[in-house]
C-alpha cells in the first residue's frame, strides 16, 4: 500500500514535471531558416496584387539626427560591408523627417537561410552537376 | 510490486512523450499556424501600425503557445527589439521597413542560444496566434536604441548560455527577454558594462515571479538544457514582454504599451486583464 502511494506520488510528479518543462518551454526559435517559406509566400493567392517577396541582404538602422533621419552603417561590418557602404550612400540621399509616420516598403522581406544551410544547398547542387558530367 | 513496475513505467511512457513533445515543439514551431498569405497581411498591418505611430524602434513579442499552457500571468513567449531600418534586397533593391533582432534558443543545443536579425513575416511565422505585444519607447529612448545598433554595440550584451527562466540580476544565463532588457538598458545608460547594467536592473527592474513551484521546475529541468534553476536563488523570477511593460511605464520611458491583434485593435496593455504582466 505505502508502496503504491509512493509510487503514484512519483508519477504525479514526473508528469507535472513534464507539462512544467511543456509550459515552460520557451519558443524563441528562430523561424527565419526555412527555405520553404520564401516560395510559400511567393505561391501565396491571397496576398495583395502589389506585394512581392525578396529576401534580405542587410538591414542598416535608419538614425534620428536632429530634425531628420539617415541610415547608419556601422551595424553591418565585415561580410556585409560592403553592403551596407552602398546602402548607407543611398539611404542618405532619402532621409525622413523626424516625427512623423514612416514609409513601410509593401515587399513582404525575408531573411535568407542560414549560411550553413545555404552551403549545405551549393555543395549539393555542385555535387549533382559534378556526378552528371561524369 | 507490479503495480510499482507499471507506475514506473507509465511515468516514464509520459516523460518521453513529454521530452518528446517539447523538442517537436521547435520543429513544430516552424511549421506555420496560419497561412502564409495570414501571416503576409498580420505582420506587415504589425508594420504598418508601428510606422502610423513614428517608431523607429519599439519592442515586439509574440506568443508561441495557447494562453492555457502558459503560467499564471505570462502571455508572450519571445520578444525582441524592432529597428526601423534601410534593407538592402537580393535583387537590388532597397525597401524601408523593420528589423527585428533576436535573441533565440538553440533548436539543436537548447541552453545555448544565437542572435538572429530576422523580418516581421519571419517573426510571426511560427506564432501560436496572431497577435503582437507592443511598446513604443519613448523618442529619446528611441533613439539610444537607434543608435546602439548603428553602432553595433547590442552584440557585446548577448550571453549564450540560455535557460528559459534566466535570472535578470546576474549574468549567468540569459533569455530572448533578458537580452531585451539589457540592451534596453545598455541605450538608456549609455554604457555595455554588464555588471552596472544587473546593478540597474537590481535596483530599479521588478521581475516576473514564475508561478511554478520549485520542485516542478527543478525536475523539469533535469530533462532540458534550456532550462536551469542554477542562476536562481530561493525565489524564481524571470524578464517578461509585461514586466518590461511595467518597467518602462513605471519609469516614463515609454509612449505606448498594447497589444495588437489581428483585425487591426489594439489593446492598452494596462487595461488587458491576462496581459503578461505580475
Amino acid at each position: 500500500m505505502k508502496n503504491t502511494r509512493s509510487t503514484l506520488m512519483l508519477t504525479a510528479l514526473l508528469s507535472s514535471a513534464l507539462f512544467t518543462h511543456s509550459a515552460m518551454a520557451d519558443d524563441s526559435f528562430d523561424h527565419s531558416g526555412k527555405a520553404s517559406k520564401h516560395s510559400a509566400l511567393a505561391a501565396s493567392e491571397g496576398l495583395a496584387t502589389t506585394a512581392s517577396v525578396a529576401s534580405a541582404v542587410v538591414a542598416v538602422p535608419v538614425v534620428l539626427t536632429g530634425s531628420a533621419v539617415v541610415a547608419g552603417s556601422a551595424v553591418v561590418e565585415s561580410a556585409v560591408n560592403e553592403s551596407a557602404r552602398n546602402l548607407h550612400q543611398a539611404s542618405h540621399q532619402s532621409s525622413v523627417a523626424s516625427n512623423q509616420p514612416l514609409v513601410i516598403t509593401e515587399t513582404i522581406i525575408t531573411a535568407d537561410p542560414a549560411p550553413n544551410q545555404v552551403v549545405t544547398t551549393k555543395t549539393k547542387v555542385i555535387t549533382t552537376t559534378t556526378n552528371t558530367k561524369r | 510490486m507490479k503495480t510499482y513496475i507499471t507506475s514506473i513505467g507509465f511515468a516514464l511512457v509520459l516523460l518521453m512523450c513529454g521530452i518528446q513533445d517539447v523538442y517537436a515543439g521547435s520543429q513544430q514551431h516552424g511549421k506555420p499556424s496560419f497561412t502564409p498569405e495570414a501571416i503576409a497581411t498580420f505582420s506587415k498591418s504589425v508594420e504598418k501600425y508601428a510606422a502610423g505611430e513614428g517608431a523607429r524602434a519599439f519592442i515586439i513579442a509574440r506568443r508561441g503557445r495557447p494562453i492555457d499552457d502558459m503560467p499564471k500571468g505570462i502571455r508572450f513567449t519571445h520578444t525582441a527589439i524592432a529597428i526601423y531600418s534601410s534593407i538592402q534586397l537580393s535583387n537590388g533593391d532597397t525597401a524601408k521597413g523593420y528589423a527585428i533582432h533576436n535573441l533565440y534558443q538553440d533548436a539543436e543545443e537548447q541552453g545555448k542560444s544565437h542572435l538572429i536579425t530576422d523580418y516581421p513575416v519571419d517573426f510571426f511565422w511560427g506564432a501560436y496566434a496572431l497577435e503582437a505585444g507592443i511598446i513604443i519607447p519613448s523618442a529619446e529612448v528611441q533613439q539610444a536604441l537607434v543608435n546602439l545598433y548603428r553602432d553595433d554595440k547590442a552584440k557585446l550584451l548577448h550571453n549564450p548560455q540560455y535557460s528559459v527562466v534566466a535570472n535578470p540580476f546576474n549574468s549567468k544565463r540569459q533569455n530572448c527577454t533578458e537580452y531585451t532588457l539589457d540592451v534596453l538598458n545598455a541605450a538608456i545608460y549609455s554604457t555595455t558594462d554588464i555588471a552596472q547594467l544587473k546593478v540597474n536592473a537590481k535596483a530599479h527592474f521588478s521581475a516576473q515571479k514564475v508561478n511554478m513551484s520549485r520542485a516542478k521546475l527543478g525536475l523539469a529541468s533535469m530533462f532540458s538544457d534550456g532550462l536551469t534553476l542554477s542562476d536562481h536563488g530561493r525565489k524564481v523570477e524571470t524578464t517578461t514582454f509585461g514586466s518590461l511593460a511595467h518597467y518602462m511605464q513605471k519609469y516614463d520611458l515609454s509612449e505606448k504599451a498594447v497589444i495588437f491583434a489581428s483585425n487591426g485593435e489594439t489593446t492598452i496593455i494596462e487595461e488587458f486583464n491576462n496581459a503578461d504582466s505580475d
